[in-house]
């Protein structure tokens, strides 16, 4: 298990949880404001709707404070907290009938959501900004569902270290990092080849 | 240009372009599908709540109560009982005078003495019963609230739409 540095989303997240197990009540606080949006963003990716997501994620947090004590490594704390949201997600969606085990790897149909509007101060760019930014959602989320979760899971990794969360996720070795691997190489391809998008 | 094959994207080394493209991904989930407001806060207060091993009370029930102040306009107050195996909780709820985005709430329990929170999202006040069991909270915000009784184990209210 490699050390992370302490101002990485894991590094921080296991001294928040090392501190809550040695008995500062606070650092669960801590740990909850600071991991809370990687799981909600593994829950919406998962397909749940905006009040199943969030009763899912609370969910896992109480799960973790009815069974904290048997998380042998508390540098495992941030894998354990997105597997259990993950394992949880796929779960109630196959339940709630908005996704099957066939689903998983095929690319799905485009239901964008709306950003921001434009602000005042520099609408050309901001109009750029979010044409781009619209692009590149409309192209995640054309992705397969396993492909989706991994790439709006891992982009809240400090990089390069997206291996961590990617595992957490389940998913195999060299499904990214030190490569590509094929569901980032398939976004990129996508964005190369959308001739309305451009990195800058 | 040739299109890439996904095979030899994949095969390639993570690079400054992939980065860029992830970071991208992580602000723009934030914009298009925050967290929503409020999230963590419910979740702190359902942990603090299994920290506190409170009971849930019951809603036992709910009326409006009519009352003539006045020769002119009666006024209507909304009334709701909880019970739990310890304690009973009765609230009036009072649209305060010229205003319509703040409340007063009366307060009757059958604990005389216990301290109560009135919790909202971001705010706990706390208020004590008198001998009689009466407490009151004014100028209370129109917004989901519990209220938690405390004792041994303490009692927690479910949400209370204003």
């Amino acid at each position: 298990m490699t050390a992370s540095a302490t101002d990485t989303l894991p590094g921080r997240a296991t001294a928040a949880f090392t501190a809550y197990r040695d008995g500062d009540v606070g650092a669960l606080g801590t740990l909850v404001d600071l991991v809370t949006p990687v799981l909600w963003h593994a829950a919406r990716a998962c397909g749940l709707d905006a009040a199943t997501a969030e009763d899912v994620v609370q969910g896992t947090w109480v799960k973790l404070y009815e069974g904290g004590d048997r998380i042998a490594e508390p540098g495992a704390i941030l894998a354990w907290l997105v597997t259990t949201t993950r394992r949880e997600s796929w779960r109630v969606s196959a339940r709630l009938g908005r996704a099957t085990p066939t689903d998983f790897d095929e690319p799905v149909p485009p239901r964008g959501e709306p950003l921001g509007t434009a602000s005042a101060a520099d609408p050309e760019q901001e109009v750029l900004r979010d044409d781009r930014d619209r692009r590149l959602w409309d192209h995640v989320q054309r992705l397969s569902p396993r492909c989706q979760v991994l790439m709006r899971v891992i982009c809240f990794a400090d990089a390069p270290n997206y291996a961590v969360l990617a595992e957490s996720l389940g998913m195999p070795v060299g499904s990214i990092g030190p490569t590509r691997g094929r569901c980032l190489a398939a976004l990129r391809k996508a964005l190369l080849t959308d001739p309305h998008w451009s990195l800058t | 240009m040739s299109i890439p094959q996904i095979d030899a994207l994949a095969s390639e080394p993570l690079d400054e372009f992939d980065a860029r493209i992830l970071a991208d991904l992580a602000r723009v989930q934030d914009q298009a599908d925050p967290p929503p407001a409020g999230l963590t806060d419910r979740i702190r207060f359902e942990l603090s709540l299994r920290a506190l091993q409170a009971e849930l009370a019951e809603l036992q029930g709910m009326s409006e109560l009519e009352t003539v102040r006045s020769q002119s306009a009666p006024e209507v107050f909304d009334t709701i009982s909880f019970t739990a195996s310890r304690v009973s909780l009765m609230i009036t709820v009072t649209p305060e005078r010229g205003r319509d985005d703040t409340v007063r709430i009366d307060a009757w329990v059958t604990t005389p003495g216990v301290e109560i929170e009135l919790w909202q999202e971001g705010s706990k006040r706390t208020a004590r019963a008198d001998e009689d069991g009466r407490l009151a909270w004014d100028d209370v915000p129109r917004r989901p609230t519990r209220l938690l009784i405390s004792g041994t184990p303490p009692v927690v209210t479910p949400t209370i739409e204003l």
